[in-house]
């Protein structure tokens, strides 16, 4: 894909809006959560995957951030 | 469920399971479909939802028998239609809606089944010609555990064999018309980062239309299926060109609307009025359409695009 370059040179991303709460408490819970990440062996490059996401929706407990990570370490499609 | 959804279940190579998560006992059973139990969501008592309720009304989807259960999702749609998107934090710069309209123009609209091409091996090539396809990797099934149709899709960057991919999650449990702006949206996070760079933000971003309306990088991906889903010369037909104001104090917006809903791109389009959808997902369906109503018609308005 061919984008302008005078965007790319000249503008930089906005900050983001701050994340809810609720998603914050369940998000810190999962890092705080070392036997479950020992359990499912997840590894610092997946936390940073799940981290950076960009969701459309949200997720409510670990349980949808386990279902992320098990899309993730899927092969996909291309 | 419908067809295509049923189709998409049944790609097993869409999703493949080397590496998967084991849920085990940590999912729970419950939530889902849109035609079953809808997810339980606060209400929002003392919110004002008059909008919502005279939109609905002037829809003639009637709001008489609602159940609390609507009380969360009526009162984002009310905040939809109550705001003046021209003016929302998150619009788009001038510079970035142009280049958004070109990449829509030159590189979407030709290919109007691009929506379905991660369904059909066959059409991947274009996929590659026109996206540099190789680097975005999709993966969609119907996902109705834990937060059910709540985790509409995501998108975010992973290595695959020890190159960077960006990778696209979309739920088909949803209505068609609601992947296809799923995975519209998500590709916009694509395209956005391929023009302004990635902001490592964890866990900064999500939620639904409401929300967006503060970041413009959520508002941009929505950008790019309001555009995709109506054209320039649709969106004047559709208001009538000149100034368009889509909220509350134009009159003529159910009118608009009905009309909007009725020629959007087939691709985008929700049928409100099945039998089969509970209460709580009509509205949220409503909710996606009319917010991208309403932001293409702040594109035009604003931008000239």
């Amino acid at each position: 894909m061919q984008l302008s370059k005078s965007i790319g040179a000249r503008g930089t991303p906005r900050a983001r809006r701050p994340q809810t709460p609720a998603r914050r408490a369940v998000w810190e819970e999962f890092l705080a959560d070392v036997s479950l990440q020992r359990a499912y062996n997840i590894q610092p490059e997946e936390i940073e995957s799940l981290g950076t996401a960009a969701m459309l929706g949200n997720f409510n407990s670990k349980t949808d951030l386990l279902f992320m990570l098990s899309v993730i370490r899927r092969p996909g499609r291309r | 469920m419908t067809a295509d959804n049923r189709t998409l279940v049944a790609d097993s190579e869409i999703c493949g399971a080397a590496g998967a998560v084991r849920p085990g006992s940590l999912i729970s059973p419950d939530l889902g479909h849109p035609c079953a139990a809808a997810p339980a969501q606060q209400a929002a008592p003392g919110r004002d939802t008059s909008l919502a309720l005279r939109l609905l009304d002037e829809l003639e989807f009637p709001s008489k028998r609602l159940g609390d259960e609507a009380d969360a999702p009526l009162a984002d749609l009310n905040a939809v239609l109550a705001v003046d998107y021209r003016a929302v934090r998150g619009f788009p710069r001038v510079e970035l809606a142009h280049e958004l309209r070109r990449i829509v123009d030159n590189y979407i609209m030709p290919y109007a089944q691009i929506w379905r091409c991660w369904q059909d091996r066959q059409r991947l090539e274009l996929l590659r010609r026109v996206f540099n396809w190789g680097d975005v990797l999709v993966n969609a099934e119907p996902h109705i555990e834990g937060a059910g149709l709540s985790l509409w899709g995501f998108s975010t960057e992973t290595k695959v064999q020890g190159r960077r991919k960006f990778l696209i999650f979309v739920n088909t449990a949803h209505d068609c018309g609601a992947v296809a702006a799923t995975i519209g949206h998500e590709l916009g996070h694509y395209i956005y980062k391929a023009i302004l760079g990635n902001r490592a933000d964890p866990a900064a971003t999500g939620s639904m239309f409401t929300e967006h309306l503060g970041d413009e990088q959520e508002l941009f991906s929505d950008a790019v299926v309001a555009m995709s889903a109506y054209s320039h010369p649709a969106i004047r037909e559709i208001t009538g060109g000149g100034s368009v104001t889509c909220d509350s104090a134009n009159k003529k917006f159910p009118e608009q609307s009905r009309t909007a809903f009725a020629t959007i791109d087939p691709h985008y389009r929700i049928d409100l009025s099945r039998g089969d959808l509970t209460a709580p997902w009509r509205i949220r369906y409503l909710t996606l359409m009319v917010h991208f109503f309403k932001l293409r018609c702040a594109l035009l308005d604003s931008v000239g695009i």
